[in-house]
C-alpha cells in the first residue's frame, strides 16, 4: 500500500466553537458532517465509510452507528476510533487509505466533536473529567488529574533544559493568542501579553490557566475520496494528498512515560519524513495538538524542526507566527480557538494548502505537519499533508 | 479493585509498602499486575521497598481538577512523580516539604500518612 496512491482529503467542515447548551455532540457532529460533504460537493447517501470519535463527556457505545443513524445514512462500515488527541484522525485516515486501497470504499468520511463546555457535571473542569484510564487506584489518591499529569512531564522538559515558563509556555500562549485574534471560529481572541501570562493564576505549576486549553463545543469532519473517483468528480477545490503519516505508542499514565528525549514523537516523525521522502525544511506550517503550552516545544523539538531547550528561542524570535518561518497553530489551536480534541489541526492544514486562510495565510503553504499527541505524549504522531494530488 | 491491587494497598496500610519483583528478569516493576510486563514471566513476588527514592518530576497543585474531594482544601499541595531505590518510578505526594523548596533530583524518602481515611504511601525531604 502507498499513501501517495491511495485518498485524497476533499472536503472540510467545522461547526461554529463555543457554547452549544441545547445540542447533544453527536448533533454538533452531524453538522460538521453535512457541512464537510457540501464543501466536496458529495451527497450523503454516497459515503462508504464513517470514521467517528465519539464524545469523551458524555460517552456512548457504537457511536459510529449513531452517526450515521442521525444522519440517515447506511454506509458499509463505520469505526469508532478512540486512539488519542490528533492522532485519531490519522488513524481514521490510515483506515479509509487501507480500505480504498482494498477497493472495499471510494468515500469516507472523518468525524469529531464533544459537548464538553456545556455538558460536563457541575464543577467540573476540562475536557476529559468522565475518562477513565483503567489505573486511578494509582493516581486518584493523590490529588492527581489530566492536568497534573501533563504538568509533571513539563516541569520535567523545564528541568531537563534549565528553562523558565515564562522563556518558552508564555510566548507559545501569546503567538496562538494572536493567531486566534485572525480566526472568525476562535472561543479566545482577546490579546494577552506577557503581564497577562505571569499574572494568569496557577492551575498546576508549572501549568497557569493560561497554558491549559479551555474546552468548547463544537465539531470538525473531513471527506477522504479514493483518487480513482476524485478524478472522475468535479471537486470544488483542489485536493490535500497525505505523504506520509507515523504513530507510536509507549505508555498510557504519566508515571510511566518515557523521558522527554525518548517520547514516541521522535520516531513517529521520522518514519512520516521518511515515507514522505520530504524534511524538515520542506514544512511551510504546522498544526500541534496544544492541549497545554509545553505540547508545542516538546513535539517541536522531538520533530527535530528545532535543537533540544531551544523551542523558547524561536517562539519569542517570532518563529512559530504566521509570518515566521515556521507557522504552528494558525487557527489559534486548543489553547485559543478552543479545544475540540485536535479535529481542527487537520481542517487548518486543509486550509491553509487550499490557500483559503484569509488574513493568517501562511504564503506559498504547500507542505503541512500536522503532530499530536493523545494523552499524556501516550501515543505521538505526525502526518504530512501537501496541497494537490501531487 | 484487583487481587493484586488488593495485596498492594494493604502493604502500604501496614506501613510496609511491596511492590512486584520479577525473578526471571531480577527487577522490580510498578503498578502491580499477575506477570512481569518486560518478560510475561509469573514468576514473581512482592517485597518490601528501601523507602529511598528521588523526584523525577513534580507539580505544585494550586486548582485541583482531580475526582479526590479531599485535596481541595489542601492547597497548595505537591504531586510528584518518584523514581525509588528499586529503579520503578510512581505516582505520589512530597510532605514535610515548603512548595518553594521541592526540586526535580531531591532525594525522599516514604513516610505513610492518613489521608481522606485511607493510609498513602508519600514522600518527605531526606
Amino acid at each position: 500500500m502507498s499513501l501517495k496512491n491511495s485518498g485524497l482529503i476533499v472536503g472540510i467542515g467545522e461547526t461554529a466553537v463555543g457554547k452549544h447548551p441545547g445540542r447533544s455532540a453527536l448533533d454538533l457532529q452531524a453538522e460538521a458532517v453535512q457541512k464537510a460533504l457540501a464543501d466536496a460537493g458529495i451527497e450523503k447517501n454516497k459515503i462508504d465509510a464513517i470514521y467517528a470519535l465519539g464524545s469523551y463527556i458524555e460517552p456512548t457505545q457504537l457511536h459510529g452507528l449513531g452517526v450515521a443513524e442521525y444522519l440517515g445514512i447506511q454506509p458499509r462500515f463505520q469505526e469508532n476510533v478512540d486512539v488519542g488527541g490528533t492522532v485519531a484522525f490519522m488513524s481514521m485516515i490510515l483506515s479509509a487509505f487501507a480500505a480504498i486501497e482494498e477497493g472495499r470504499i471510494n468515500i469516507a468520511v472523518c468525524v469529531f466533536g464533544d459537548n464538553a463546555s456545556t455538558h460536563r457535571p457541575p464543577g467540573t473542569h476540562g475536557f476529559l473529567t468522565q475518562m477513565k484510564q483503567g489505573t486511578e487506584e494509582y493516581e486518584n489518591p493523590y490529588g492527581s488529574s489530566l492536568v497534573v499529569s501533563y504538568a509533571l512531564l513539563a516541569r520535567r522538559y523545564l528541568d531537563l533544559y534549565g528553562l523558565e515558563p515564562e522563556e518558552v509556555f508564555g510566548p507559545v500562549a501569546i503567538t496562538l493568542r494572536g493567531h486566534a485574534q485572525l480566526n472568525e471560529n476562535a472561543a479566545y481572541r482577546k490579546p494577552i501579553t506577557m503581564d497577562d501570562y505571569k499574572s494568569s493564576p496557577w492551575i498546576a505549576e508549572p501549568f497557569r490557566r493560561l497554558d491549559c486549553s479551555p474546552v468548547v463545543d463544537g465539531a470538525g469532519a473531513f471527506v477522504i475520496v479514493s483518487r480513482k473517483v476524485a478524478q472522475q468528480m468535479s471537486l470544488p477545490f483542489a485536493p490535500v494528498s497525505v505523504l506520509g503519516v507515523g504513530t507510536q505508542v509507549t505508555h498510557k499514565i504519566v508515571s510511566q512515560t518515557p523521558d522527554i528525549p525518548e517520547l514516541g514523537m521522535a520516531d513517529a516523525g521520522k518514519r512520516a519524513f521518511e515515507e514522505a521522502g520530504l524534511t524538515q525544511k520542506d514544512v511551510d506550517l504546522v498544526t500541534i495538538h496544544d492541549g497545554f503550552t509545553a505540547s508545542v516545544p516538546i513535539t517541536l523539538e522531538a520533530l527535530g524542526f528545532c535543537g533540544l531547550g531551544e523551542c523558547g528561542r524561536l517562539v519569542a524570535d517570532g518563529g512559530i507566527s504566521h509570518t515566521g518561518d515556521l507557522p504552528v497553530n494558525t487557527h489559534g489551536g486548543l489553547l485559543s480557538q478552543g479545544h475540540v480534541g485536535g479535529v481542527m489541526h487537520v481542517l487548518e492544514a486543509v486550509r491553509q494548502l487550499r490557500g483559503h486562510a484569509g488574513e493568517r495565510q501562511v504564503r506559498d503553504a504547500e507542505v503541512a505537519a500536522v503532530a499530536g499527541n493523545g494523552n499524556i505524549f501516550s501515543i505521538c504522531g505526525m502526518m504530512l499533508l501537501a496541497k494537490g494530488s501531487n | 479493585m484487583a487481587d493484586y491491587d488488593e495485596a498492594f494497598w494493604k502493604s502500604v496500610d501496614n506501613n510496609r509498602m511491596e511492590i512486584p519483583f520479577c525473578r526471571s528478569c531480577d527487577e522490580f516493576f510498578f503498578y502491580p499486575r499477575p506477570f512481569c510486563p518486560n518478560c510475561w514471566s509469573k514468576d514473581i513476588e512482592r517485597r518490601p521497598i528501601s523507602g529511598k527514592g528521588s523526584v523525577w518530576s513534580y507539580s505544585i497543585v494550586h486548582f485541583p481538577h482531580g475526582p479526590n474531594e479531599g485535596w481541595k482544601s489542601r492547597v497548595p499541595y505537591i504531586v510528584a512523580l518518584v523514581t525509588l531505590a528499586e529503579n520503578v518510578r510512581l505516582m505520589s505526594n512530597i510532605v514535610d516539604c515548603a512548595i518553594d523548596d521541592v526540586r526535580t533530583g531531591m532525594d525522599v524518602e516514604v513516610s505513610y500518612r492518613p489521608f481522606d481515611g485511607r493510609t498513602l504511601p508519600t514522600f518527605i525531604p531526606v
